[in-house]
């Protein structure tokens, strides 16, 4: 955890303090950091600044004696910071002036560093209270969504509306980072309206969904395009078509009824796309693989749907998918993945010039002519450029048989909306006056606001609408006013908890629903939330460990997984540096993309099978999909879909540390970075981030000319540099351990990327000393080594949770909790639920 | 607390009177409005803070020599035909710089994890916005704050210290400003000001009694509800006493294609070059205009970004950065620079193409550059360049060494002065008015 060297000096005292009270006061923290102060730092700036900085001189107009402890004030705190990089960068004292031992120097900035993040932390948070905080992007999309039961097409939603949110300590989760501006303030306005809009109808859908069909046999039957029949590789079947390569395409004849253009979609939305398709296998088993694209001016619109062809020839059967479309795109392609090229320079018409090639190099020349008799006789050459369709034998290769596609849409789950006729409760036959208008708030603001609502604040809606309907407005824009006040409202944007300065006390059963649902959900409560709210039953500590088990098997959890496992492993950082594409040739998007699902996958088994968290740091499976499965070398494995694989005993795989995208935030693209890794190691694994270097502190030196270094070798130089090794000695090891993997993430045993091909590169060596004298020699000892001490990680995790759910840092006071929750999770299965319950049933989840 | 009392019968009343009070002649709402006490001539200044992310290559940055003999760098060639509209500064420096935090620093001075107070060009817009449609204007390559990460996106603070958002989309941009409102959404609109208004009337006392029962923290942290809605209040006056001015038709004539923008984040067909004209044109229309007076914008982003497939190099602009004197690094980063400097070139040359008052829109505009950093994330050793304004009274001289290690804030203080900013006591950790600038 961030304070733990805070912690790890006070938390002797720390023990004591807890069993009083719980609102222990920033004095108290202080006079603790006084002790430090006293007796270490007040005699190091004795001994080695005051000369110069003290009563008698104030060199640089800096003194200080008169400083204090305190580094709540800007003047204060960057006087302090400036000791700390000066000392730290060993460019004071002056060389000719006495020097301070390094393990003296490294305790004074070491306590100056814990100094500055507690005031820092002291500045957004006190006492163990989070702080009002406006809705994330993503939990405020999430609650419009389940709110309204509304779901939106690519561009409409309150996602793309919005920006994106500030972070703290990594999340989107607290105060600090939640910051609200008048701009996005303007924007909550525009969403509002839109929402309130689509919302309420009036009368039909402008466009009605339609279903729209091409026959692939009707395009042989076209003047048009009948000719593209006759193209090698596309050829007319019986009530269809055949594609041994390349695609066929909706040449027009697919579009919504009236409109000119070749589109299908007259309005965003979404709609369904169906194939009716088979397959037949190539001699090897390959099976036919289908890609459906949309042509459109924004690449990431293109793709539709793809699907593994798995029936066979005599029996298609129809494949399909809804998606959202805009009214941007244009022709429809249906291609066939794993094509068979159909040229002479291509295979499998080059694989008769190779195995030629090679016979021919063997002198083997009678087979050389019998080879160039099966060529002619399979279609593929004599005096031709292009196979002979009329010999050329397509039964060897994967190919797909397409009857029909069609398309259907815009889809509408209901007309009217499902929000329409819950708002409009009572059908389009009810009397529309102000009594109707108010049962209608009635229902609807309690659930937007999370909470029971007032008379008066239903009256106060109403005179809004009742303002709107004087001014000649239509009962239903009159409703829909309101609804854009409700949610612009603080009530509904804001989370907040109503309570006073010095008294703390439980959340009402409310405002435990919201904490509740907003954890796992990353949205508003469910109706059965808001039912044991209402009845106050949440508070019973059965009810509540029932829904948490609920919520956990919800499809909700999937929020959960997305937000907090993308924030926790930093999936945003794995493709933050390209790999070189000439260093590193087989790495390209979808791998990149892979690498990302990987983390959140593995994330969501460990959650969803009951799994122990210290999986994380090693496990004897992972979560893969073919394209990973190839990169690491595991067999077997070609699905698009994440599955978990077992692993063999050997493979350095499994856990985070084997993760692809790791490594790859741990690297710029052509080398790895060791000190990023250990950084992420510290920050992800054990909460404990260290300090930041000092600024003008440059990264490794790349491989200057001539003098070929590996990463290591040059780490190992910096070390030598005293005041470097201070922090640099402890942290390297737990990035070098890593160096088996190279910026891809693929094993290595020998160095490879920058400056490095061929095969004479040095061996990796991995070796080295964990601060607490652990010696290891392999990636695999090192793991063990980390699993050595199993309650660092746990309470890692713990704390990291505890931010997420709570929107506020575990601090100094929290810290016998974790050691107890963290003490007890072995018994529970060292399990993610049961981290989850712990947090959820702990003091300061329950109060506020 | 700092909102003063609303007072919604006002602009109801004052709704209700649009017509009369809105009448005023159509050519003199054309006209640009004087700031208070701005300069020697009669113009009207305007400026913009630009900010550079991840430093630059200053080994190839200074120009050689100093005053107007300079002889520019390789990475300031491009801006040979602006050699008198520009001052390069050498000696500048950000304490809180260096590393790559000094995005938050950049226009404030107060480090990152600190308290952030209000930015120069806010200070000058609480002016100038007075007059113009727009108060003011925060581009970016990069959507949204950013805030808390080293990637900020923005480098315009409130008086709260909250950072304002930006927007890196031409074409949303161009059309809030240049887009007219047709006859038909004119009622709409008004409707929409109407409703629109008493939503804030409602919300804002919502908020005001949901205050009473907050923490101090608490209440801390709702105060930025209340001074948004506020200003989007403020912002809904400005709308209604504008909306029968109709937008100004800009002359698009050697201008971009604005319809069909494409924005930087993932699509394969964006390219920078014709983004960034875009985004300078942009700039300069909007202070032709008079639609505002004031932009920052976030040219480069700290860490991410700031290379493409089009410049032809090997590395992303921060893999650059770390050059570890490899040669083929350095002239990577400086080809790069180089690339940006050409579009600066663009943008004052369209500043300097358009006649306004007695002189062109440069002269009556000061535009400042710097990054957080120099080179090798250092905290000195800034790229700062100070282009325009010469009608405003900045005397250029291509290169001036600076005599003491001089705070960037020093630069904004000019600038500001210049707008017209009065400022009492001290401004940031500024030295005062950079004097060698002033003519």
């Amino acid at each position: 955890m961030r304070c733990c060297i805070y912690y790890r000096i006070f938390g002797f005292f720390l023990f004591f303090l807890w069993s009083g009270s719980i609102a222990v006061n920033g004095a108290t923290d202080s006079s603790r950091g006084n002790s430090v102060f006293r007796t270490q730092v007040v005699p190091y700036l004795e001994k080695y600044c005051y000369p110069c900085h003290g009563p008698l001189k104030q060199k640089g107009g800096l003194r200080f004696d008169t400083l204090g402890d305190q580094m709540s004030d800007t003047d204060h705190s960057s006087v302090w910071v400036e000791i700390r990089n000066q000392i730290n960068l060993g460019e004071m004292p002056p060389e000719e002036e006495p020097q301070p031992p390094i393990d003296k120097t490294e305790s004074v900035t070491k306590w100056i560093s814990s100094q500055l993040r507690l005031t820092q932390k002291n500045q957004f948070y006190r006492e163990g209270r989070s702080v009002l905080r406006r809705l994330s992007r993503d939990e405020y999309t999430n609650t419009i969504s389940d709110l309204f039961h509304m779901k939106f097409p690519t561009g409409e939603s309150p996602k793309d509306l919005l920006p994106p949110d500030g972070t703290f300590e990594g999340f989107d989760k607290t105060s600090a980072s939640l910051l609200l501006d008048p701009s996005l303030m303007e924007l909550y306005f525009q969403v509002a309206k839109k929402v309130a809009d689509k919302a309420i109808v009036d009368g039909p859908p402008e466009f009605p969904t339609e279903k729209m069909r091409l026959e692939f046999e009707d395009i042989e039957q076209s003047n048009a395009i009948g000719y593209l029949i006759s193209r090698l590789g596309m050829n007319p079947v019986d009530g269809g078509i055949e594609l041994v390569e390349g695609n066929t395409r909706s040449y027009g004849m697919l579009r919504y009824p009236g409109r000119k253009d070749n589109n299908v979609a007259p309005v965003n939305g979404f709609y369904r796309f169906t194939v009716r398709a088979a397959g037949a296998k190539s001699e090897n088993g390959e099976l036919p693989v289908m890609l459906v694209t949309h042509s459109h001016p924004d690449e990431s619109m293109e793709r539709i749907m793809e699907f593994v062809i798995d029936n066979a020839w005599d029996s298609p059967k129809e494949y399909s998918a809804i998606v959202p479309r805009d009214t941007l795109g244009g022709e429809i392609q249906v291609q066939l993945v794993n094509e068979t090229k159909l040229y002479m320079s291509q295979r499998p018409g080059e694989d008769f010039f190779r195995k030629n090639r090679e016979l021919g190099k063997d002198n083997q020349f009678a087979e050389t002519i019998k080879l160039a008799g099966r060529k002619i006789a399979e279609g593929w050459g004599g005096e031709r450029s292009t196979p002979d369709p009329t010999k050329l034998d397509t039964s060897k290769y994967p190919r797909l048989y397409l009857d029909y596609i069609e398309v259907e849409g815009p889809i509408y789950d209901q007309w009217p909306p499902q929000s329409h006729s819950s708002i409009l409760f009572k059908g389009d036959e009810a009397i529309e006056d102000l009594k109707y208008a108010r049962q209608i708030f009635e229902r609807f603001l309690p659930r937007a606001w999370r909470r029971p609502t007032s008379p008066d604040e239903i009256q106060s809606l109403l005179s809004l609408v009742e303002q709107e309907l004087s001014h000649g407005k239509s009962f239903r824009d009159a409703i829909k006013a309101g609804i854009a006040a409700s949610l612009i409202s603080p009530n509904f944007l804001l989370i907040s908890e109503p309570a006073s300065d010095d008294l703390r006390k439980e959340l009402s059963p409310h405002e435990l629903a919201s904490r509740l649902s907003y954890f796992l959900w990353s949205s508003m409560p469910d109706d059965h939330l808001f039912s044991l709210a209402a009845s106050g039953e949440i508070l019973n500590k059965n009810v509540l460990q029932t829904e948490i088990k609920r919520m956990l098997g919800d499809n909700k959890i999937n929020r959960f997984v997305q937000s907090f496992a993308g924030q926790w492993l930093k999936t945003d950082t794995f493709l933050s540096f390209t790999p070189d594409k000439y260093i590193y040739k087989t790495y390209d998007a979808s791998l990149g993309q892979s690498a990302v699902s990987e983390a959140k996958e593995y994330f969501r088994i460990v959650l969803d099978e009951d799994l122990s968290i210290l999986n994380f740091i090693d496990s004897d499976f992972v979560m893969i999909n073919g394209r990973l499965a190839q990169h690491y070398g595991i067999k077997g494995i070609t699905s698009k879909e994440f599955k978990k694989v077992s692993l063999s005993k050997e493979s350095p795989r499994g856990g985070i540390l084997g993760m692809m995208g790791v490594h790859m935030a741990g690297a710029d693209g052509i080398r790895t970075k060791p000190v990023s890794r250990a950084v992420y190691i510290k920050d992800v694994l054990f909460n404990d981030p260290p300090d930041p270097p000092p600024p003008n502190a440059g990264e490794i030196e790349p491989n200057i000319k001539g003098e070929k270094l590996t990463v290591r070798e040059r780490l190992i130089q910096h070390q030598q540099i005293e005041t470097c090794a201070a922090c640099h000695r402890k942290l390297d090891p737990y990035g070098l351990a890593l160096e088996n993997f190279n910026a891809i993430g693929q094993w290595r045993e020998f160095q490879d990327g920058e400056n490095f091909r061929g095969s004479h590169t040095p061996k990796i060596d991995v070796s080295g000393k964990l601060p607490n004298g652990h010696k290891f020699s392999s990636f695999k000892e090192f793991k063990k080594h980390l699993l050595k001490s199993p309650n660092r990680f746990r309470k890692a995790m713990i704390e990291k949770i505890f931010l997420y759910a709570i929107g506020r840092p575990v601090e100094p006071l929290d810290s016998v909790w974790v050691d107890e929750v963290a003490n007890d999770l072995p018994q529970k299965g060292d399990s993610l639920s049961a981290i989850i319950e712990s947090i959820i049933l702990s003091p300061q989840f329950m109060n506020k | 607390m700092n909102i003063s009392l609303y007072k919604p019968l006002d602009r109801r009343s004052f709704l209700r009177g649009t017509g009369a009070c809105l009448a005023l002649p159509f050519m003199e709402s054309m006209m640009p409005v004087r700031g208070r006490g701005a300069s020697p001539s009669n113009a009207t200044p305007r400026m913009g803070m630009f900010y550079f992310g991840t430093g630059m290559n200053m080994r190839e940055f200074y120009p050689k020599g100093f005053g107007a003999s300079a002889k520019l760098s390789r990475i300031l060639k491009p801006l040979e035909d602006n050699k008198s509209n520009l001052t390069v500064l050498s000696n500048t420096w950000l304490e809180n710089g260096g590393g790559h935090d000094g995005a938050y620093p950049f226009s404030t001075s107060v480090k990152r994890g600190a308290k952030q107070i209000i930015s120069p060009d806010q200070l000058a817009a609480e002016i100038h916005g007075k007059i113009t449609r727009f108060q003011s204007l925060q581009l970016s390559v990069k959507r949204g704050t950013g805030f808390g990460s080293q990637a900020l996106a923005t480098i315009s603070w409130n008086r709260q210290g909250v950072p304002l958002a930006a927007e890196n989309d031409p074409k949303i941009l161009f059309n809030k400003l240049f887009k007219p409102v047709g006859e038909s959404q004119k009622q709409s609109q008004q409707d929409y000001f109407r409703t629109r208004g008493s939503i804030i009337d409602k919300v804002y006392l919502e908020a005001k009694s949901l205050r009473k029962d907050l923490t101090t923290k608490d209440k801390q942290q709702l105060d930025q509800y209340l001074n948004s809605i506020r200003e989007v209040e403020l912002n809904l006056e400005r709308e209604i006493e504008w909306a029968d001015k109709p937008k100004i038709k800009p002359d698009l004539k050697g201008f971009g294609d604005f319809e069909n923008a494409k924005t930087p984040e993932g699509n394969g067909r964006f390219i920078y070059d014709t983004y960034a004209k875009l985004m300078y044109d942009l700039i300069t229309l909007a202070f032709q205009t008079d639609s505002t007076r004031i932009v920052s914008y976030v040219v480069r982003t700290e860490l991410a970004g700031g290379v493409y497939p089009e410049f032809g190099v090997s590395k992303g602009y921060h893999e650059l950065t770390h050059h570890g004197n490899d040669p083929k690094n350095l002239e990577e980063l400086a080809k790069v620079d180089t690339i940006y400097m050409d579009h600066w070139n663009y943008f004052l040359n369209k500043l300097g193409s358009i006649n306004d008052g007695d002189g062109t829109l440069l002269d009556h505009t000061m535009l400042g550059f710097s990054s957080g950093m120099g080179i090798g994330h250092s905290k000195d050793n800034l790229p700062t360049v100070l282009s325009g304004g010469s009608g405003l009274g900045i005397s250029h001289k291509t290169h001036i060494q600076l005599p003491e290690p001089t705070p960037i804030s020093s630069l904004w203080q000019t600038m500001i002065s210049k707008m017209g900013v009065n400022l009492e006591g001290d401004f940031q950790d500024s030295t005062g008015v950079i004097h060698q600038l002033l003519s």
